[in-house]
């Protein structure tokens, strides 16, 4: 059961990838190892040292580990670092350490039976297990002797790693791996000060926000340049327009006048052709009437006789006649009733019938 | 935790605010596009309107104030002897005008005939009623032996240019 258990553990916290950080220290009962990427190790007397040196305190992963001592209700764990100086500035080991991801190994533990981690750092051996890890001081000259007093409380069968760079060829106590410490396991329960998702992402959504706030700017600016644009040209075409009402209120007239064009000169032959007709048919005539019609573009001619002639009943019809056949425009003729002591004759001229004719005679002089 | 916090606010806000700006801003640029296509449209419209009447305005009399005195040269029409009359329209501001002309007087047929076809050469008049041996009453005016009455009416179209 403990077993399962501390597998789920291990699974729910997985592996810390410890290639991100530029180098390990761990800090051990009252001296601190650092080892570089390279596997130089310095070994400082003050935690303060370490992390004042540049060098060292950016981007560093500090193992320590924590204890609670008996009698005391809250502590916070980082507390066991600012015990091994009490001289030292808190606040400043303490906005010092901000900078480390730190990893308590009081935390650390393996996920299966039989298998026991030593690590030997600065003056300090930490040892963790199945079921517990644990701490104790240890110093060059009695390093082998304190690892043979470990190993013998667990049975032979145990797996026994060795994370250290020490040079451990003479301890023939029990088989043992050896491993660099840069190697060390730790999980992410380890990492007391792991980042949350806010501050992993904080940067990049306020880089976010603030590339969102520019852009917006800039689609704005964008938007204001095209409105005034759009004013620009809307008040350039108002200037333009001409009044169109002005012209329009004129169709009607433009449309005649159109037409009218067209019957230049018509008006002018018809009188013409009819004072011609009258005067070979021997028509006496007195008033001669001439009115257009706008719309069907006919003319009505009006021919009144002088005074009490072509009275006669026998007379006016053959006389009509003449008059109709002599001329070329009219197209019909009647006679206008009311006028005893005058002969009235109304005739109707096509204008459109005698615009063709005419062209059609000019072409042919022409031709 | 505070630029998580700052920038979350920011983005809410920009997004929130400029995109609300930004589409108020669109449907602006949307109106203002169809403004400008309307007013296109209105100018293309208008423009080819007057196409129209640049083109007939030379079959046109151009208005001017001497218009009548114009028309009296053209037609070589002795005021002494003929009575001219043009009756401006009710309607005068718009670019096409009917005015309506009225000629009386006393002549030979040969003349008044010979008025008539020039009144027909002369751009922008139209007949409308030629009447020969007409009673003339104006006493203004006085008839010659082998005269004759006349009456000629018709349309002078008048095109005054946009101002």
């Amino acid at each position: 059961m403990v077993e399962k258990s501390l597998e789920q553990q291990q699974q729910t916290n997985p592996r810390v990838n410890t290639a991100q950080f530029s180098g390990m220290g761990f800090v051990g009962i009252k001296k601190v190892e650092y080892f570089s990427k390279e596997a130089e190790t310095v070994i400082f007397e003050d935690i303060t040292e370490l992390l004042e040196n540049r060098n060292y305190v950016n981007n560093l992963m500090l193992g320590f580990f924590s204890i609670k001592p008996f009698g005391t209700e809250h502590v916070e764990k980082i507390d066991s670092i600012l015990s091994m100086n009490d001289d030292a500035n808190e606040m400043m080991i303490k906005q010092g350490l901000k900078k480390a991801a730190l990893f308590d190994f009081a935390e650390a533990s393996t996920s299966g039976v039989g298998k026991l981690n030593i690590l030997v750092v600065a003056d300090a051996i930490i040892h963790w297990d199945n079921t517990g890890s644990y701490i104790q001081p240890t110093q060059d000259n009695a390093l082998l002797l304190d690892l043979e007093d470990i190993m013998k409380s667990y049975p032979a069968s145990y797996e026994v790693i060795i994370y250290s760079q020490k040079d451990l060829s003479s301890f023939t106590f029990r088989e043992f791996e050896q491993r660099s410490v840069l190697d060390v396991h730790v999980h992410s329960n380890m990492w007391y000060n792991q980042p949350n998702f806010q501050e992993i992402y904080g940067n990049t959504v306020l880089t976010a926000g603030l590339v969102t706030l520019a852009l917006t700017y800039g689609v704005m600016n964008w938007q204001e340049g095209k409105m005034k644009d759009l004013s620009s040209k809307i008040a350039s075409l108002q200037n333009q327009s001409v009044n169109e009402q002005y012209y329009s209120q004129s169709n009607k007239e433009l449309d005649e006048l159109k037409n009218g064009l067209a019957y230049k000169g018509i008006l002018s032959i018809v009188v013409k052709d009819i004072s011609n007709s009258l005067s070979r048919s021997g028509f006496k005539l007195d008033k001669l009437d001439v009115a257009t019609n706008e719309g069907s573009k006919m003319a009505m001619i009006t021919i009144t006789s002088k005074e009490n002639t072509h009275t006669q009943f026998s007379v006016q019809e053959p006389l009509a006649q003449r008059v109709l056949d002599n001329s070329q425009t009219i197209k019909a003729l009647r006679k206008k009733t009311g006028e005893e002591n005058r002969f009235t004759l109304e005739a109707l001229v096509d204008l459109n019938e005698v615009r063709k004719e005419t062209q059609k005679l000019t072409q042919r002089g022409v031709n | 935790m505070i630029q998580f916090t700052l920038g979350c606010i920011l983005l809410a806000l920009t997004l929130f605010f400029g995109g609300k700006e930004i589409m108020a801003n669109q449907d602006m640029i949307e109106n203002r596009n169809r403004s400008v296509n309307n007013q296109e449209d209105k100018v293309t419209r208008a423009a080819n309107v007057k196409q129209r009447f640049d083109e007939i305005k030379e079959d046109a009399i151009l208005f001017s104030d001497e218009t009548k005195t114009n028309l009296l040269n053209q037609l070589n029409i002795d005021e002494n002897k003929y009575k001219f009359d043009l009756t401006e329209p009710t309607q005068k501001e718009k670019a096409l005008t009917e005015y309506g002309f009225k000629i009386i007087g006393f002549d030979e047929f040969s003349s008044v005939f010979n008025l008539v076809s020039d009144i027909e050469k002369i751009k922008g008049l139209e007949l409308a009623d030629v009447c020969f041996n007409c009673d003339v009453d104006d006493d203004s005016l006085t008839q010659r032996e082998s005269e004759i009455g006349f009456r000629i009416e018709g349309t002078a179209y008048v095109y005054t240019p946009e101002k």
